[in-house]
């Protein structure tokens, strides 16, 4: 019983190759070939991921909305839609993810904690948004590639996370650090203008925040609102 | 806030109004900034032109093997006062080209709009500096020791293309003259694989249309590399087939793997014109930075065009097919590999001798063949110093291009045309051939071999009710007394216009080789099948 079993699954295996089994060394299919694309880097539609990293800039709205610019930064990554009008304009669309970290220099926290040293201080926002922009490109000829080009556009954030997060150290030198998370007084979006201007894969960005990051309720003082970035576009050179 | 509204009103009212092209070219504003363009001329009346002062030797014999007429318009110079008037209302002159009767300048828009307004100027038409040319190679760390692979791999740079020979009969492309147009020559005046070529002084001018100076001898090693599968020599043994050619440098790219300019190589074909060369390789080629794959039809850039002049002049332009085959996006030949006249090459494996991946295929974006041929894509190779293990098709050329020169030394009385068609029928898998492998790798046994010798059927077809089956006639399949390559079956199946719809390259272990069901075709389609030498078709009718 068990060898006609055996005999069976053998035979089934074998009538499931191939009649004859050679090796296939090159094989080209040329019937999609022919049509001309409608996607690619300079035609009518492109997407491409991108990832940028910048700081924020400009004048606070008052002394306590100062930050340390160099410890108060943004991370994002997103794709990015590009459709084509002509060989000068496009228009497009980003969705990304971010992340802000701004460090506050004179929060209130800081003079709670009397001697005790206040090791670091962050706020920390998580934010997804999409961005709509109008793009120029200069260059008369050019191929299937990005090129040179500027972007003037508008954006929106919605922010679905956000951290209030500081370290101290205790008079006997134990090292505390406070984290509070879902922050009642962000709030949940901002919008405002950016500007892009791009060399193929490198971008250097710029954008304005028109809305405030805080209700006014709070009492806090607005952080600065310019945002000087670069940005690499993940696509072929 | 309002701001915002409005743009976000007019970005959709924008994006889902509008189909792409929709506006005139000229929307955008005129940048302000200095162009680079080609300013083309109406005529060239009255201008003095003594072609034995101007052409070398060479170049006059050359012309009047193929029946040319030495005192051609298009070799005329640019009217002198034509240059000399826009000189002063440019911001520069920079390349002149009397085939195109035409100079590029640096000039502002407004520059421009007085420039064409002007009764002597035909057209103007924009360049872009940044270039992408095909040509690529993986490079490996200069080795100082040859081992196994290296030299079996040297020895194949001319076995894969039996150049013995040309060799045992004394052809190494001896007067003939070779212009290489790359990205720089460093070392080729003292590296040893290029002594026998100092020695008899055979680089009989350089120039290097980057920096408009005569030294090539610096920059990128990518041309020594080439000129070394040309004509190199390591301790006697060949590393291409012309050893005894003439060679003309010329460095047309500023840096070979990224940016170039294609306007020197349009000054380079001119000068290699006027100094006599009877080939030019170029393992160069353009693409995406400039193009769209529609555009590789021979005729769209000036490249291609000047390539057509070049050939129209008696000169034999090998170029490498590209390294784009492995790029979705692009995947074809870039230019001027694009342009009929020009025997483009592309790249196999060793040892395999089946297309290597990054080698751009064909066809071309108005339906030719293209790759024409195909050689070996990996190389051992001179460097800046020692040698190295390189890839690209920009070494298939080169090997191609002596190839080139020791037939037309077998044949002087030729004219590039036949020598072009030689090469063709040369090849392994001729009169088939696909869009990876050409007519296959060109072989030199060809010209010397009784060509009376029929070549027997290796297989047949044989139809039953519903299918067609491959039987193979060759008894020795399994036998290592056949080379792999003589066990590849080529096909491919053709629409009833003769399109090529896919082909393949199958390994042939077992008599049959190959079973197609009938009712997969229609009817007036066609399939080709080609086995160790032999070629043979069938076309499927109404069932």
């Amino acid at each position: 019983m068990l060898i006609r079993f055996f005999v069976l699954i053998l035979m089934g295996v074998l009538a499931g190759l191939p009649a004859k089994a050679q090796e296939v060394l090159v094989y080209e299919d040329l019937q999609g070939d022919t049509l001309k694309s409608e996607y690619g880097m300079n035609r009518k539609h492109y997407r491409h991921p991108f990832i940028g990293f910048g700081f924020f800039a400009g004048d606070a709205g008052g002394p306590t909305g100062k930050i340390k610019s160099t410890n108060s930064w943004t991370f994002e990554y997103g794709v990015r839609y590009k459709r084509k009008f002509n060989h000068y304009l496009s228009a497009g669309a980003d969705w990304s993810f971010s992340r802000l970290q701004y460090s506050p220099s004179a929060w209130e926290v800081a003079s709670l904690m009397g001697d005790m040293p206040l090791n670091s201080e962050k706020l920390v926002m998580v934010q997804t948004g999409l961005g709509l922009y109008q793009r120029f490109n200069w260059q008369k000829r050019r191929g299937d590639f990005i090129g040179r080009f500027l972007d003037i556009g508008v954006y929106g954030n919605w922010t679905f996370a956000s951290r209030h997060v500081y370290a101290f150290e205790q008079p006997t030198g134990e090292k505390v650090k406070v984290k509070k998370s879902g922050l009642d007084y962000v709030q949940p979006f901002d919008y405002g203008l950016l500007a892009r201007i791009g060399f193929g894969n490198f971008v250097l960005k710029s954008s304005y925040r028109f809305s405030d990051h805080f209700k006014s309720e709070s009492g806090l003082e607005e952080f600065p609102r310019f945002y000087f970035g670069f940005e690499m576009g993940l696509h072929p050179f | 806030m309002k701001l915002l509204i409005i743009f976000c009103f007019l970005w959709f009212a924008q994006v889902f109004s509008q189909p792409a092209g929709s506006q005139p070219a000229g929307f955008f504003p005129q940048a302000g900034a200095t162009e680079n363009v080609w300013v083309f001329f109406t005529d060239k009346e009255n201008v003095e032109f003594d072609p034995f002062a101007f052409f070398h030797p060479k170049a006059i014999e050359r012309r009047l093997r193929h029946g040319q007429d030495l005192f051609d318009e298009i070799d005329f110079p640019v009217r002198a006062d034509y240059l000399q008037t826009i000189a002063g209302m440019v911001d520069s002159l920079d390349v002149v080209s009397r085939w195109f009767n035409a100079v590029s300048v640096y000039a502002s828009p407004l520059q421009l709009e007085t420039l064409e307004r002007l009764d002597f100027v035909d057209r103007i038409e924009y360049m872009t500096l940044n270039l992408l040319p095909a040509a690529y190679a993986e490079e490996e760390p200069i080795i100082s020791k040859f081992s196994t692979k290296d030299m079996e791999l040297l020895l194949a740079h001319t076995a894969h293309l039996k150049g013995r020979w040309f060799h045992k009969n004394g052809f190494d492309g001896r007067g003939i003259r070779i212009a290489i147009f790359d990205a720089g020559f460093p070392g080729v005046d003292e590296h040893p694989a290029f002594k026998h070529i100092l020695n008899e002084n055979r680089i009989v001018a350089t120039r290097d249309f980057v920096r408009n100076q005569q030294g090539v001898f610096h920059k990128n090693s990518h041309g020594a590399s080439v000129m070394s599968v040309i004509g190199g020599l390591i301790d006697s043994v060949p590393m291409g087939l012309a050893t005894g050619a003439e060679f003309l440098l010329a460095r047309t790219e500023t840096w070979t793997e990224f940016f170039s300019e294609e306007k020197n190589w349009l000054a380079a074909v001119e000068w290699a014109d006027q100094h006599g060369a009877d080939i030019i390789n170029s393992s160069l080629g353009y693409t995406r930075h400039r193009y769209f794959p529609e555009d590789m039809d021979g005729n769209s850039s000036l490249v291609a065009r000047a390539a057509a002049i070049a050939f129209q002049k008696g000169m034999l332009i090998v170029n490498a097919a590209g390294n784009e085959g492995g790029t979705e996006s692009w995947k074809i030949i870039g230019t001027p590999a694009d342009a009929p006249e020009v025997l483009s090459v592309g790249a196999v494996d060793f040892p395999s001798l089946l297309r290597a991946d990054y080698s751009s295929r064909g066809p071309t974006a108005d339906g030719r063949l293209s790759p024409s041929v195909s050689a070996l894509g990996t190389v051992y190779a001179a460097g800046k110093s020692g040698f190295k293990r390189i890839q690209g098709t920009s070494f298939a050329s080169p090997l191609l291009a002596g190839f080139a020169a020791c037939l037309w030394q077998m044949h002087p009385d030729w004219t590039n045309q036949q020598v072009f068609d030689a090469i063709q029928q040369s090849a392994t898998l001729f009169p088939y051939f696909d869009y990876s492998h050409g007519y296959g790798i060109p072989q030199a046994d060809f010209f010397f071999r009784n060509k009376s010798l029929e070549i027997q059927p290796t297989f047949e077809f044989e139809i039953t009710k519903d299918t067609l089956k491959v039987l193979s006639r060759l008894k020795t399949l399994n036998e290592t007394g056949l080379d792999r390559q003589d066990r590849y079956l080529y096909y491919q199946v053709r629409d009833a216009s003769d399109l090529i719809l896919e082909y393949s390259v199958l390994l042939a272990t077992e008599t049959e080789i190959l079973k197609l069901n009938l009712s997969d075709f229609e009817p007036g389609q066609k399939i080709l099948v080609h086995l160790a030498g032999y070629t043979s078709a069938w076309t499927f009718l109404n069932q």
